[in-house]
Formats: C-alpha cells, structure tokens, sequence
C-alpha cells in the first residue's frame, strides 16, 4: 500500500529494470558490429564495459532509494539541467537503438514489413507504459518475466551447438579492443531513466535474500552479454561480422529445429519484451523530463511518443543510416551525458543529505534548548 | 460539479487495439502458406557469369501422392532468378526451410562467394541448411527421383543430418561454411555428392568430400574423407575400419574418435593426436591379437590423415587450418604466404579397445 501511495517500485523490479536495460541491446546487433572491429577477443571490450555499467547502476541504486533526482532538495535550475540532458540521451537512445528493434521485429517475425507499421504498433504499447509510469512498467516486468525465464529454458535445453574455442584464441589485449569499446559506446550505460524510480523495500522481503538476487542477476546479467558474446564467437568465428540479430541466431541452432521446423519464436517473443520495456523506460524518462516542464499531461508523453516514431520512420529509416548515427559524436555525448549526470546526481543527494541533516540537527538543538528554557 | 467526460477510457483501450489489428492487417507481405511454394533443396551453379539455379518443392495431389517437382532458371544475378522462379511456380518462393544447398565447382572456385553472401548475410537460409557438393552437375544431383520415390534433393538434405557421427563425410552448415572460410587458408570441406544409375537402381553416392579454399578444389577419395574424419569431426561415433593381417581379416567396429591438433609458439611441427576406441571383435572371425589390433588400426587412421593431408597440402589448401592453430598459439608461422609448406605435420594415433 505504501508503494502504492509513493509510486515507489520495490527493490526486485529495480533489479529486473535494471537487468533488461543492461542487456536489451547488448544481444542484437552489438557482437556482429564488435567481432567486426576487434574479431574473437572481443568479449573482453564487452566484459569490461558492461562491468563498468554494472557499477554504475549501483550509484544509481543507491540515488533512487532517497528517490526520485527530480524530487531531491537540491535546486531547480539543476534539476531542470539533468531533465534536458537526460530527455536528449534518452531520445537520442530511443531512436537509435529503438530502429535496431524494429529492424529486429521487422526481419524475424515479419519477411521485411515496412518499418512505418511496426514502429507505430510498438511506439503505442510503449507510450501508454511511459505515461503510466515507474510502477506499472515494474508490475509489467514482473509479469513478463516468467515467458523470458521460459524462453531461455528452452534454450537450455534444446541448445544444439558446438563451441569451437579456438575462435576465441589467442588470448591477449590488443589496441582493436579499445577502438571497438569506443566506437560502440552507444550500446552502453544505459541507466539514467532508473533515477526516476524512486525504490523502496518489500516489507515480505529479507535483506539476505535480496542480496542471493542481486548476485544472481548480476551473474545473468554477464551470462546474457559476455556469455552470448563468447558463444557467439565460437559457433560463427570471424564470420560473426556477417551475422546480425546474435540472440535469434545463437538460439535458433537447436535440436529440434530438424523434426519441426524453426523454433525461434520463445526467442523472438522473449527479446521483444525487453525491447517494449527497453523502449518504454526510455520513453518514460523522456515524458518525465517533458513533465519536469510542461506539468503532468498526458499529451506529453504522447508527443514524446510522436517525435520517436517521427525520428525512426522518416529520420532513420534503415539500419545503415542507424549504425552511422549510433557510431558518430551523438555516442560520446549519450556515454558522458549518463555517467556524468549519474555521478553529478549522486554527489547532489549527498549535499541534500547533508543539509537535511543539519537543518534536523540545528532544529533538535532549537527544541532541546527551548525545552531547558521552558 | 463532475466534468463532463469525453473520451470513455474502456473505449479508447479498445480504439486502440482496433487500430493497431487494422494496421497489422495491411502488411500485405504476410501472404498466405497457399500463396507459398516451401522449397525443400536448392542447387546453384555458375557458367561464365551466368547463375543457373534450381530448386525442388513437394507438390501433395489430391490421391494424397507425394510429387517431387524442380524448376530451374538462369540469370545474372540471384534476386532476378527468384523472380522467375515465382513466376515459373506462379507463388512467392520460402527458401527458409530448404534442407540443403547443392553447390557446383564452379561456384566454390569462380565466384568469390558472392552467392553464397547473398543466401548468409541476407538470411535467405537458415543457419542450418546444409551445403554440399556436386561431383557433376548440381542440377543432376537435385532434380531425379530416387529409387525409393523420393526426390534426390529432399533425400540429400534428410539423410546428411543423420550422419554426423559417422565415419565418412562431415555434415557442412552454410553457418559452419562461414565460419571456415573467415579462418586463415579460407579452407572448407563439404561432402562431395554424385548422382548414379546402375539398372533399376537410381541412388546418390556420397563417400567423397570436396575440399576448396574459393579458388582451387580437389575431390578427397573414400579413404581421404575418413582421415578428414577422424581429424576435423570430434564427433565420430559410429563407421568400420577393414582390418586384414596374415592370421585373420575383417573389420572393426569404430566407437569414439576425437582429434587435436596443437602447434607450439616457436616450432614449425603441428602435433596432431587422435584418440580413437574400436570393439575389436566385431567382424573378425576367431580371436584376433589386441596388440596386432592396436597397431594394424593406427597405421590405417594414419594413412587416411597423411593421404587427406598430403592431396590437400599438394594444391595449396591448409585442410587442417594450420595457420589459424598457429595465429591461436601466437605462432609467427601463419605471416608466411607458403606457411603450408613450412609446417610438419606430426601424427600420434592412440588405440584403445573395448
């Protein structure tokens, strides 16, 4: 009920939150791009980037649980710039990782639909999630779970593959890693909109237990990107630079796909709810931003909801005009705009900690006094 | 006072579902599966620059009599003989489901894989359709309707994947043919099929493989093929080795083999070791001596390695991927364009009897 009246989510859908925005976009078409510029070691650029957005989703843990950056004492002038850098990361993000999304949808489900369609179809379901806020797109990842859990079971145990790790050989650093980790910066740190999610703790929830899920969903967390990426690696080799949509294709080898045909569709389902959920936290912290200065409407998050679908249908278009968008300047500025307002957001609390905590110590002194006086 | 309510909310949800089931009714790509001819096998050769490509579907007639049918076109390039081929079989063509790609010579030595990009990359075909190589024409190979009723194509594509631990040819994936071609040497192995007739009896003959690097191709006898085997196919699980000594004769019943090939930083000898497991009794009549076994079995897995090795090595083509072993253990061998000569081949083959 508390959680209810704070739009508050809980802790468990902060982590599920989390994990989708970790991975979502790390399986497309990120291992063909990164085996294409660093070859077979590059699982080593993804463990390390993704490690780094590991950690800085726990400075955003531990931001969200005083709440929300746009609720915290700090001043307005601030608050209004973190809403425009993070509505422009968001956007920028949306729209061009979004288009990977619905290529994806467009070429797995469909023999290549027109993107107008599909983008439309989806921008809907996602906008009315955004408007709805932190709360329902936690209660709808809680739901939505289960079919992923399903899927990758039935990957697991259907999987039909030979892992060649030579591919993976030979083990040593080399400049093409960094060269790669810097030219697909925009496929990382995706966590700004879960600032905008104030958490709070399940009463029914033991602290232990909390812990057994952080650590488990940060080892699936590598698992679905390093691991996917190792994979990858060994079953396509060099050749991985040919090969798009890593997720379908890595799971669509398996043992029954022989007896009945193509069995991708848990696959397929399975990333296109991370992809609604994806889409939907970004449109969520670009509505709320709109609303930091607009007021509560609906119809801003329908503009919002407007001017991605505008961007990716008529703006984009395709995946080549989407992968040079993805690799030009607009990369550096979404990396820097999410680490740095993380960072800067963080260090605000602790100021606004700070006067709270003076402003309680000074009024306790003034009660204790007026107490002795009295 | 109430404000008048103009959007009922109930049915905006409902407008809305509505509208995106009309706009999801337009994609007018989604034909229908009876507007669709599913092909089952496809082939492709090359004549100047010229592409003839074939391709085999299942026609079920109203006596319920499965028709193997093939149609066939030639172009410049692929998209415009699938336009043909739709209109030739007067629906849109599925070659996503098609179980085998029967290639020609031609187009593993002449066209620099660009066919082969266009069905990978464009995701024309599954990852797991097979791929395989016509000893003559591919059309021959595709097209005739073997003795047990069943077009040679669907036959190829059904019979290559239940042999993958046999002991003869490797089963070869367009992902796995990827997959080589990007190591160093751009060498693949597929099995090498032909078409034969002898009498009543029309069958395919696959016991050879085809070995290419994209510019010069040799056909690997029976014998070959099963070193290729014994080194390139961990998963060997089932074939005989003929077994022949001056005190019994026979054959001998294979049950695991697997292969290593490792090459360290500074030496120019690959070592290759092969672990094999043979029943020693299986064909053979009498007692026969397990040591004589022993020797008699590794001498013959070494002679089929050295003969596979030794064709390959001949017309240029690292079969073994030894310079891709070499770049793994960060040997300096590989730089070298004549590396294939330059490195040793070691054979250590250990037997086992159970």
């Amino acid at each position: 009920m508390q959680n209810k009246l704070n739009d508050k989510i809980y802790n468990e859908q902060f982590l599920l939150l989390a994990f989708i925005s970790i991975i979502t976009f790390k399986v497309v078409m990120l291992p063909q791009y990164f085996v294409a510029t660093a070859g077979g070691q590059s699982y080593m650029t993804m463990f390390f980037l993704v490690a780094i957005e590991i950690m800085m989703l726990a400075v955003v843990y531990g931001i969200t649980k005083n709440g929300s950056i746009l609720q915290l004492d700090i001043p307005k002038w601030l608050k209004g710039v973190f809403a425009i850098l993070v509505f422009s990361s968001s956007l920028i993000k949306s729209t061009v990782l979004g288009s990977e999304g619905v290529a994806y949808v467009s070429t797995s489900l469909y023999a290549n639909v027109n993107w107008s369609f599909i983008t439309l179809a989806l921008i809907i379901a996602c906008v009315y999630l955004a408007h709805k806020g932190g709360k329902v797109l936690g209660r709808t990842v809680q739901i939505l779970f289960w079919v992923m859990i399903f899927a990758m079971i039935f990957y697991g145990v259907f999987s039909d593959t030979k892992f060649d790790t030579i591919n993976l050989m030979p083990f040593k650093i080399s400049p093409k890693l960094a060269v790669a980790g810097d030219k697909y910066l925009m496929w990382f740190s995706d966590f700004t909109p879960l600032l905008f999610m104030p958490v709070c703790s399940s009463r029914n929830r033991k602290k232990s237990v909390m812990a057994i899920w952080i650590i488990i969903a940060i080892i699936a967390a590598l698992i679905c990107t390093v691991g996917l990426m190792i994979a990858f690696i060994c079953i396509f080799g060099d050749s991985g630079a040919l090969v798009g949509n890593a997720f379908l294709n890595v799971s669509s080898l398996n043992k029954i796909s022989y007896m009945i045909g193509s069995v991708d569709l848990p696959t397929v389902i399975s990333w296109l709810i991370m992809f609604v959920i994806k889409l939907s936290l970004l449109l969520y912290a670009m509505a709320v931003c709109a609303k930091f200065f607009f007021g509560n409407k609906a119809w801003v998050s329908v503009v919002c909801g407007i001017i991605v679908y505008a961007i990716i249908v008529f703006g984009i278009g395709n995946l080549n005009t989407n992968y040079a968008l993805a690799t030009s300047w607009l990369r550096y500025f979404t990396f820097f705009t999410e680490i740095g307002v993380t960072i800067a957001a963080y260090i605000a609390m602790r100021i606004s900690e700070n006067k709270k905590r003076k402003k309680s110590q000074s009024s306790m002194q003034f009660q204790g006094e007026a107490y002795e006086k009295a | 006072m109430k404000k008048p309510k103009f959007i009922n909310k109930k049915w905006l949800v409902i407008t809305v579902i509505a509208l995106v089931l009309v706009v999801f009714s337009f994609l007018n790509e989604q034909k229908s599966i009876n507007a669709q001819t599913i092909v089952l096998a496809l082939s492709l050769d090359k004549n100047g620059d010229e592409y003839e490509m074939g391709v085999q579907a299942l026609k079920t007639t109203e006596t319920e009599k499965q028709e193997f049918i093939s149609y066939f076109a030639k172009g410049d390039n692929l998209s415009d003989i699938i336009e043909k081929l739709n209109y030739d079989t007067g629906n849109t063509l599925t070659l996503c489901h098609a179980m085998v790609l029967i290639l020609g010579q031609n187009v593993l030595n002449q066209d620099d894989d660009k066919a082969m990009r266009f069905f990978f990359e464009g995701q024309i075909l599954c990852n797991n359709t097979m791929v395989v190589a016509a000893k003559d024409n591919p059309k021959d190979v595709l097209s005739p309707t073997l003795t047990n009723g069943i077009g040679a194509g669907y036959y190829l594509g059904t019979m290559l994947r239940n042999v993958g631990g046999d002991l003869g040819v490797i089963p070869m994936t367009i992902k796995d043919y990827f997959k080589n071609k990007f190591r160093i040497g751009s060498c693949i192995y597929l099995p090498c099929v032909a078409y034969k007739e002898e009498g009543d009896s029309k069958y395919l003959d696959v016991t050879e493989s085809y070995i290419s690097d994209g510019k010069t191709g040799v056909i690997l006898s029976e014998t070959a093929t099963r070193g290729l085997s014994l080194v390139l196919n961990n998963g060997v699980g089932h074939g005989s080795i003929p077994f022949d000594t001056e005190t019994s004769m026979g054959e001998v019943n294979l049950v695991k083999s697997s292969a290593d090939i490792k090459i360290e930083k500074t030496a120019d000898t690959a070592k290759l070791q092969i672990k094999t497991t043979v029943k020693n009794k299986t064909y053979v009549a009498g007692k026969i001596n397990d040591e004589e076994c022993k020797k008699y079995v590794g001498n013959k897995i070494t002679e089929y390695v050295n003969e596979c090795y030794e064709q390959c090595k001949s017309a240029g083509l690292d079969v073994f991927y030894l310079g891709q072993r070499c770049y793994a253990y960060e040997n300096e061998l590989y730089k070298d364009p004549d590396y294939i000569d330059k490195i040793k081949l070691e054979v250590e083959v250990k037997i086992s009897l159970k």
